[in-house]
């Protein structure tokens, strides 16, 4: 070995060492999850899970790119890996009949179909959002038949939210647990086109948030408008009466919903947010 | 029927806690989920970060070594169990009773 070529072995075992002393200084109040304080691991034979939640005991897993989800409860878990093949050592597990969903209506093929989001609703299980702001969910009381239905926002919105509906895109749900409302976040965009004689044509489009709620009847029931630009980019949610968010800003949001849910216009509602 | 939305706190150094992306390989989109204390638990990366519902960060908990895929998903069973849907098609059980290891 050359100079040159220690030298350069000595600079980059120096910026490993630096490297891990960052590493070291930034995870100082970190705790470790090792190995054998994971409780249960579970390895899925198949699929591509993007979600998760729990509710009751139940577990749900959706695959939003077959429009499927799998609805579990823990009990049954466990009893389905108990005699499964292992790898790893660890328990891996195969869907069954009874634990698959199919998450769109029989009508629809997924071609016309375009899913464009999805999320937890009411009563647990997934709703997917189409590109057309048509919706497709189960309903606790259809799921024992599997039958899908379908809640079309353009016939259920009020004729002033209709208007212009072609720019409107849902872009999320949030299940309202206890008080039985579903929450959807949608976007109505307007396009102006401004005339600036220096710099030429200047396009600014000018967007409105706002959420769209419905009872679990599929009823509109009302609207919580001029939402913060980036809470409708939110990429979770989570709650009952008090909604958080997290959006790709790494910001924490916070919506609370107060009192007679059945009626709106009674409400207090408000949006804070962490910067 | 409209209701506004307002904003209604001012920026405090406490709810600061609340930018995520101060934290090292926790990055969008995150996941989130709440326990029966209103304790937020936050997913993202390899780790998880939990803050009180007042935007006090309680803890980080951080995987390593056998954790080879970001976390998609969290959720909180109902005996404090926390359930990890990783990018390998798994899914990870951790009591959160266990005290786990300080770095």
């Amino acid at each position: 070995m050359n100079k040159s070529q220690h030298l350069t072995s000595i600079s980059t075992l120096l910026k490993f060492l630096k490297m891990d002393l960052i590493n070291r200084v930034i995870d100082k109040e970190a705790e470790l999850i090792l190995p054998d304080q994971i409780k249960r691991y579970y390895f899925f034979k198949s699929g591509s899970f993007e979600k998760l939640w729990i509710t009751a005991g139940n577990l749900c897993l959706v695959e939003p790119n077959s429009f499927q989800y799998y609805v579990l409860n823990e009990s049954e878990l466990i009893e389905n890996t108990k005699n499964s093949r292992r790898r790893g050592g660890y328990p891996v597990f195969e869907a069954t009949e009874s634990t698959l969903f199919e998450g769109i209506p029989n009508k629809w093929s997924n071609n016309s179909f375009a899913l464009f989001n999805f999320g937890r609703g009411i009563d647990f299980q997934p709703y997917f959002v189409a590109k057309s702001g048509e919706i497709a969910f189960n309903r606790t009381d259809a799921i024992m038949n599997k039958k899908a239905m379908q809640l079309d926002l353009k016939e259920l919105l009020p004729t002033e939210i209709k208007m212009g509906f072609s720019d409107i895109l849902a872009h999320n749900i949030i299940s309202a647990g206890d008080n039985n409302k579903l929450y959807v976040f949608a976007s109505r965009e307007f396009k102006n086109v401004i005339e600036r004689q220096v710099n030429g044509k200047l396009r600014e489009i000018y967007s409105e948030k706002f959420i769209c709620v419905f009872n679990n009847k599929g009823k509109y029931v009302g609207l919580i408008d001029s939402i913060p630009q980036d809470l409708v980019y939110e990429t979770s949610i989570a709650g009952t009466e008090n909604q958080y968010a997290t959006s790709p800003q790494h910001q924490l949001h916070y919506l609370h919903t107060t009192g007679n849910t059945d009626n709106l216009s009674n409400c207090k509602s408000y949006v804070t947010r962490w910067h | 029927m409209t209701l506004t939305a307002e904003t209604v706190l001012e920026i405090t150094s406490e709810q600061a806690k609340y930018h995520l992306g101060d934290h090292k390989n926790l990055v969008g989109p995150s996941a989130i989920d709440i326990d029966q204390n209103g304790d937020i638990y936050i997913g993202g990366g390899k780790q998880i970060l939990v803050f009180s519902n007042n935007g006090r960060h309680l803890r980080t908990m951080t995987f390593k070594g056998h954790f080879y895929s970001w976390i998609k998903d969290i959720a909180l069973g109902l005996n404090s169990e926390l359930f990890v849907l990783s990018g390998s098609k798994s899914i990870y059980v951790i009591d959160d009773s266990v005290d786990l290891i300080a770095f």
